[in-house]
């Protein structure tokens, strides 16, 4: 650094003149910078928007006179998805603010965007014809590749080419399923009507066998689905001889916890709740809430080749009873109780009585982690027992026998803890951030995960005291710590942690890579 | 820095909702991308029909037929309307039944003899290249009254020669054709008007191709626009009037691409408008980014507003390519708050522009009424709000936009008046009669027509709820003709109806002592064709008009008409004539003809077709 550099600094630090973020806008693929993007600053914790910049062909922006704090930054192109700096992934949920003030480095920064990736295909029937209005359904995986588990995404209908094309996707590994029936009317043969079963591609019924995409960002991937035709039938759903008090959709598992939603139209009438198109199958019936997320019915339906009329009954069950029992007393707020669905067909929520009881009216087989929240504040779950089941890894398994007793412990008093990520000794941005309790399941409700801003600093909100692992991984693409068999072989790089009632010190941690 | 936990833990784990994102099927023209066909801006909840009375897409309701009632929503997933206008549908099946009715009392002879029961053969043909097509489904119904879903129907799928044949088929069963691509015919099987024999003359059902409308839209720097609302706009005549109504709509996807498929072939307005949120944006930053750029909205070819714009014609089986080049501008947001409506009913606010809608977004708050329009570039608005409710509520405010957001606008809710009808001296006739007030101006696209029954009113007095002011042409159909109808001190035989924010005088209906009769003989039409004929009176530009079908055969027949002198236009009902439209009624006087109708008597008349090239939509 020169000395008239160094005079120049030393005169604009002099004046108060303010911070300055500044940096490029590039392609995280290719590197390239890039036009015309918006680039937005916005306060971290107000959300007010400081400033705005569209970038020319070097890429550049530049904000000055900015006051001490974090802010985030925010870019807008034309064929990019809307995204941070910072941000690891299309749609994931952290991002890394830029913290500005006294020996901080917040001047070009490199803001790269990540291009989104897409799936097209054609739909074709058993003459080869190409099919369309069949409804399209990309599925995630999440959990260990070596047992995945697979997550509803987006969806689309094939045009009258029988093309579809599901977009702005982010990087990950995919199967896509093809099912329903044209909007044309539906083939009638032997008196019933004719559609096609779901069929993932290229064409097969088993999600086994499926044709797993693996996208990059920026890649364009092509799945072609050969359906299969099914005859379609009308299901329609009665509560006691009367129309059901919400929807109705059927379900089927087509691998671990994962799950279709089949018959694409329901109609609510006087007379029942009736689902169309409905191909052959063993399915699980779900009666919901028509306004909130709540299951009020289930039943299992096999269906064949007749219409199909089934009465949920009076009786809704299994339903499930949960007791709250708070170690420091009740907080003052509502709380919500939410029932996560890990390995079941959907999650639901419902509010605490103010005796700390709540009672939902079906709880279906599966996995659930509950939560206890109240506005953006979630409280530690300690512990947690449920009768008839068990608790695995932090969650409550459900096998839908029969009405379920769960007892949770849970503390009110949660502290925020705040701690900064070093690498050799140099404060790192961009680590994942994991606290997770020591000697208890991974997947108990305690755990926080927060990202590092630039300054390495982060904040792991409503945490309970007590002894804990702290993990804080460099390059922390966005993976599924939550599922303990991806976090079990990482344990050991795990720091402890105590957290106390009364003030802590920041945390250390020191950074480490993911195998 | 985590995003709010609320959606951090929403994402991917909903309870099971059948709302979200429960795919709604695309229902008639298919749509790449996110499939919708509503008519933009229709308030949540008034989902385009059934108000107090009202109904969004009105029956036609020929004077010589009682059909019952009969309300096509635009849109409605019926298979057996999907593909075709419903109203020209409703015309040809009303015109159908009627002439079969009259063929049925043509003759003593035929009048006594069962329902013949006859083979029919047939061909499936393009109607374009008038080859067969195969591959065709060609349905059969078990009877003149069973639907063809019944699962007794009969079904043949055509060879590469087209063909069909079924054996006893009785007379007034209806047939259907379908295939992939193309538009579904509905007939009957009894057209061929023939002697009961035992094998009928070979029926031949024409299919019509559809097309498809694809583009891409780009912005000044060839950058594609993503999440922009393409719509495809068709004119159509209701009680006479021309209106543009949304056909189907789609959006552009991340390359700026779009298709609308499955298109009837015709005339259409090609519009891209809006700047739809991007549904994928992340959470808890502001969902409204400010300085976000506005498009369109914008015609194909050109023109930003439809009285600037030319329709494009879509030829059967053919694809319209239409592509957009659109300069974004800075828009900027409209804040307020909407005061005096309930607030767990269903709202809608929409923002207008030269009598369009716009198709920005508007994010409202239920709760206390706040609401925002994003992304809108300078100029002069108009800010619509509806509410439902009994009667339902609504504002309109002109809004300026300048180079800065607008805040601060406190809309007020009126209840929209209730219009009172009453009919001269308690007439026991009245109970037979409809009276509709038909909108000068609809530009949502859904106002359609309010419509009251004189079976529901008391005392000879109907009322109308919830009105939305504005000016209106009352139209009476009943078996007693109207002698006059007034609103206070106008004439509302020749000046228009104008409903204020307090309402109007009531609306007042003196009956004729004695109707008149007029039967129109049509030249120029084959003897199995049909045509509409309307009849209007020249000196009372708004009286009520009265209609009919006719074949070449067999003349129309209008009964219930107030004696006086009219005009008489007949028109193919494919070609719709909007008879209540000024402009196009003084270019077609060319094809009408004048005839009195006394009290008590029957005129005769014979009018000429109207030529395909002069009125109707072949503009």
């Amino acid at each position: 650094m020169t000395a008239a550099l160094l005079l120049a600094l030393i005169l604009t630090e002099g004046q108060g003149a303010g911070y300055t973020i500044s940096g490029t806008v590039v392609d995280a693929v290719s590197g390239a910078p890039l036009r015309r993007a918006r680039v937005m600053l916005f306060e971290a914790e107000s959300r007010r928007l400081m400033g705005e910049w569209t970038t020319d062909e070097s890429g550049g922006f530049h904000f000055e006179g900015l006051p001490k704090g974090k802010y985030a930054l925010e870019a807008e192109k034309a064929g990019y998805v809307i995204q941070r700096y910072g941000q690891k992934a299309l749609f994931s949920t952290f991002f890394s603010a830029i913290a500005t003030g006294e020996g901080l480095a917040t001047e070009g920064l490199r803001f790269e965007l990540i291009p989104s990736s897409a799936i097209s295909g054609t739909v074709v029937d058993e003459r080869g014809e190409p099919v369309p209005g069949i409804l399209v359904t990309c599925y995630r995986q999440t959990g260990h590749p070596d047992n995945p588990k697979w997550t509803r995404y987006r969806y689309e209908w094939t045009n009258d080419l029988g093309r579809y094309r599901i977009h702005s996707l982010r990087k990950g590994t995919y199967i896509v399923v093809a099912q329903g029936a044209e909007s044309l009317m539906r083939e009638l043969r032997d008196g019933r009507k004719w559609g096609y079963a779901p069929a993932f591609a290229p064409g097969v019924a088993d999600a086994a066998q499926a044709a797993r995409i693996r996208l990059e960002p920026g890649q364009e991937a092509r799945a072609d689905i050969a359906v299969r035709e099914s005859p379609l039938v009308t299901v329609t759903v009665t509560q006691s001889g009367q129309a059901p008090p919400g929807p109705a959709i059927l379900t089927t598992r087509f691998a671990r916890l994962s799950f279709l939603h089949v018959g694409t139209a329901g109609v609510a009438r006087r007379s029942g709740f009736t689902i169309y198109d409905v191909p052959r199958g063993a399915y699980t019936l779900l009666v919901s809430s028509a306004t909130e997320p709540r299951i009020l019915a289930m039943k299992q339906v096999t269906v064949e080749d007749e219409p199909v009329t089934v009465d949920v009954g009076s009786e809704t069950g299994p339903g499930a009873k949960i007791t709250v029992e708070w170690v420091d007393g009740p907080p003052k707020q509502a709380v919500a109780l939410m029932l996560d669905a890990e390995g079941a067909i959907g999650g639901q929520m419902t509010r605490l009585e103010p005796d700390s009881t709540a009672h939902f009216a079906v709880l279906p087989p599966g996995q659930y982690v509950p939560k206890l929240r109240s506005g953006n504040r979630d409280y530690a779950v300690t512990g947690m027992t449920v009768r008839p089941g068990r608790v695995a890894d932090g969650a409550l398994e459900i096998d839908g026998s029969g009405p379920v007793e769960i007892r949770l412990t849970a503390v009110s008093g949660v502290k925020d803890v705040a701690g900064r990520v070093f690498k050799d000794g140099v404060p790192l941005m961009g680590a994942t951030v994991i606290l997770l309790p020591r000697n208890q399941p991974i997947r108990a409700a305690t755990w926080a995960v927060d990202q590092s801003d630039s300054d390495g600093t982060f904040s792991w909100k409503g945490v309970a005291p007590g002894e804990y692992l702290a993990f804080a991984f460099e390059h922390g693409e966005v993976f599924d710590y939550a599922d303990p068999e991806v976090m079990g072989p990482l344990l050991r790089l795990g720091q402890p942690v105590t957290v106390k009632p009364g003030a802590n010190p920041e945390v250390r941690l020191e950074a480490t890579r993911v195998e | 820095m985590p995003v709010s936990r609320e959606v951090s833990a929403a994402a991917g784990r909903c309870a099971v909702r059948q709302s979200s994102p429960k795919p709604k099927m695309p229902s008639g023209a298919g749509i790449g991308g996110s499939a919708r066909r509503a008519a933009p801006g229709s308030p949540a909840g008034l989902d385009g029909h059934d108000g107090q009375g009202r109904s969004a897409r009105p029956a036609r309701r020929p004077q010589c037929l009682v059909t019952g009632e009969k309300t096509f929503r635009f849109g409605q997933d019926s298979d057996r309307i999907r593909g075709v206008n419903p109203v020209e549908f409703l015309q040809k099946i009303c015109c159908i039944l009627m002439i079969a009715a009259a063929a049925g009392q043509e003759s003593p002879a035929r009048r006594a003899a069962p329902r013949a029961v006859v083979n029919v053969t047939g061909t499936v043909i393009d109607v374009t290249t008038r080859l067969p097509v195969a591959n065709a489904v060609v349905e059969c119904g078990a009877g003149p009254a069973e639907r063809l879903d019944s699962g007794k129907t009969r079904r043949v799928v055509t060879g590469a020669d087209g063909r069909f044949a079924f054996e006893k088929v009785a007379q007034g069963t209806p047939i259907r054709a379908w295939r992939r691509g193309y538009r579904t015919a509905d007939t009957l099987a009894n057209i061929w008007h023939g002697e009961a024999e035992k094998d009928a003359e070979p029926l031949t059902i024409e299919l019509v191709a559809l097309g498809a409308v694809t583009g891409r839209v780009r912005d000044e720097h060839g950058d594609p626009v993503a999440g922009l609302t393409v719509q495809l706009l068709k004119a159509r005549v209701e009680h006479g009037k021309r209106h543009v109504r949304l056909h189907a709509s789609g959006l552009t996807d991340d390359q700026g691409a779009f298709r609308l498929w499955h298109i009837d072939p015709g005339s259409y307005y090609v519009k891209v408008l809006g700047r739809r949120r991007a549904s994928y944006g992340i959470g808890e930053l502001p969902a409204i980014r400010p300085g976000v750029l506005s498009y369109g909205p914008a015609y194909y070819p050109s023109g930003a507003r439809l009285q600037e714009a030319q329709s494009v014609g879509l030829e059967p089986g053919g694809t319209l390519q239409a592509d957009f080049n659109l300069r974004g501008q800075r828009g900027y947001s409209i804040r307020g708050r909407i005061q005096g409506a309930a607030r767990d009913l269903g709202m809608s606010v929409v923002l207008l522009r030269d009598g369009e809608t716009t198709g920005h977004d508007v994010r409202i708050e239920p709760a206390t009424g706040a609401f925002e329009v994003a992304g809108v570039a300078p100029g002069e608005y108009v800010l619509m709000v509806r509410t439902q409710g009994q009667p339902p509520g609504f504002a309109r405010v002109p809004v300026l936009v300048g180079e800065a957001d607008v805040t601060g606008l406190l809309v007020a809710v009126r209840p929209a008046p209730a219009v009172t009808v009453t009919v001269g001296e308690q007439n026991p006739l009245a109970r037979y009669s409809t009276v509709l007030l038909i909108p000068d101006e609809d530009p949502l696209g859904d106002l359609g027509v309010y419509t009251a029954y004189g079976k529901d009113g008391t005392g000879g007095v109907l009322r109308i709820e919830g009105v939305l002011p504005g000016r209106y042409r009352v139209q009476w159909q009943s078996v007693a003709p109207a002698a006059s109808i007034r609103s206070g001190t106008a004439d509302l035989f020749q000046d228009p109806l104008i409903v204020t924010e307090d309402g109007c005088e009531p609306v007042e209906i003196e009956i004729a002592p004695q109707a008149g009769r007029l039967e129109v003989e049509v030249q120029g039409l084959g003897p199995e064709e049909l045509a509409m004929v309307v009849a209007v009176r020249d000196d009372f530009p708004r009286a009520p008009y009265v209609e009919a079908g006719a074949t070449g055969r067999r003349p129309a027949e209008l009964t219930a008409m107030a004696p006086g002198r009219y005009r008489v236009f007949a028109y193919r009902p494919e070609l719709p004539f909007a008879f209540n439209d000024p402009e196009e009624v003084g270019a077609a006087l060319e094809f009408s003809a004048v005839v009195d109708v006394t009290a008590g008597g029957t005129g005769r008349v014979a009018v000429r077709l109207m030529n395909s090239a002069k009125g109707g939509l072949g503009r």
